[in-house]
């Protein structure tokens, strides 16, 4: 038989693991608690994030387009002269090609078609200029049709810019 | 500290540090890739704005009479720096001085090049001199405006660009209205479902848009 003291030398007793156990099952619940609320708000920041970088991505393709393009064909402002909106955008691009963009809502997706300004029939793009955009308007807002803004949106985040044709015809 | 505390202490803290680690790892990795993807966009943005802005002080630059081929490197729009290459291309009917004008601004991986045609008005004795400025055409092909390899390869590229809107030009001229607007009509049945709704008002815009001369 071993004295006391020397027994507890020998190391842990099931007493003293349970009430490590419990301080530990305590601690990790409210951690497991504090984690999951992260990761659901980081779940939601990264949804966001997806649906901005879907919009910066389709903007991006359809500005760089339209900065160089000569003059907006269609929409056009009114015949009082008031703003005017459609899904789509027709215009004549840096060539003098005729050029649209449109929305598909079922698809969710921008599509570009090029309309040659000449014989030959119209080609739909492979690669969609957007993806994962809920809706689309584009918006003329100057009479001399070299200044359009775009607005998408998704699940309640939108993105609205504006381009001016730096050329003429 | 006796041997029952140092037991329960040292199982608390081995728990803890595993729990804690892969939390914090996970949260700098999220952290640290939407950063990374902000900053990708910043730099699109804030390259091309620089660029834009490099295009305009060239302009400036001859309005104030600055004659001759020009190469100015790290010239700064804010702390962000732009490179602007002025290269006389020859004399116009009006004996005007012509240049092509490229601006260039490189920020991390994205390089944005605009390039346009300036027309500089002479002789005015005093400035400011009439400069026109038309056609802009950009790329975010990493050239260097400084070289003239590279220079003429954006020349050259261009140049097919200006060389197809010749060509479409020639046809609308050629045409007369109901001709080109019947020939337009004929894709009507060849559009995305999308666009064949409002073709006919669309090609009556292009119809009287037409170029004539």
């Amino acid at each position: 038989m071993f004295p006391t003291s020397e027994r507890r030398k020998a190391g842990v007793t099931l007493v003293e693991m349970v009430v490590g156990a419990m301080i530990l099952s305590i601690i990790f619940g409210i951690t497991a608690r504090w984690f999951f609320m992260q990761r659901e708000y980081q779940q939601r920041l990264t949804h966001i994030s997806d649906i901005q970088d879907n919009f910066r991505r389709a903007n991006w393709l359809m500005v760089q387009e339209l900065q160089m393009a000569r003059t907006i064909i269609w929409p056009r402002l009114n015949a009082d002269r008031s703003i005017r909106s459609d899904t789509k955008l027709v215009f004549k691009d840096f060539n003098g090609q005729i050029i649209a963009y449109y929305h598909i809502p079922a698809e969710q997706r921008i599509r570009r078609c090029v309309i040659p300004n000449g014989p030959g029939n119209p080609v739909v793009t492979a690669r969609p200029v957007g993806e994962g955009i809920a809706s689309l308007s584009f918006t003329a807002a100057s009479i001399d049709n070299r200044l359009i803004s775009l607005h998408m949106s998704t699940g309640g985040v939108h993105s609205l810019d504006a381009v001016y044709l730096t050329n003429s015809e | 500290m006796n041997g029952s505390r140092k037991g329960i202490a040292l199982f608390l803290v081995l728990a803890l540090v595993a729990i804690f680690v892969p939390v914090l790892m996970f949260l700098s990795q999220t952290g640290s890739a939407q950063v990374r993807q902000a900053m990708k966009y910043h730099e699109v943005q804030q390259s091309e704005s620089a660029a834009l802005s490099g295009t305009n002080s060239g302009l400036s630059r001859l309005r104030g009479n600055l004659t001759g081929l020009q190469q100015l490197n790290q010239l700064l729009v804010g702390d962000v720096p732009y490179d602007l290459t002025i290269k006389p291309t020859g004399q116009g009917l009006l004996l005007q001085n012509l240049y092509h004008l490229f601006s260039r601004c490189m920020m991390g991986r994205h390089t944005f090049i605009l390039m346009s045609d300036a027309e500089q008005l002479q002789p005015d004795p005093t400035p400011p001199v009439t400069v026109l400025s038309h056609d802009c055409w950009n790329t975010v092909e990493p050239y260097d405006i400084n070289l003239v390899a590279d220079v003429t390869a954006m020349e050259n590229l261009r140049g097919q660009d200006l060389m197809g809107f010749e060509v479409t030009k020639n046809y609308e001229r050629s045409k007369t209205k109901s001709d080109y607007a019947s020939e337009l009509q004929t894709k009507q049945n060849k559009l995305p479902t999308e666009l064949a709704g409002d073709w006919n008002a669309i090609v009556d815009i292009l119809k009287e848009e037409k170029l004539q001369f």
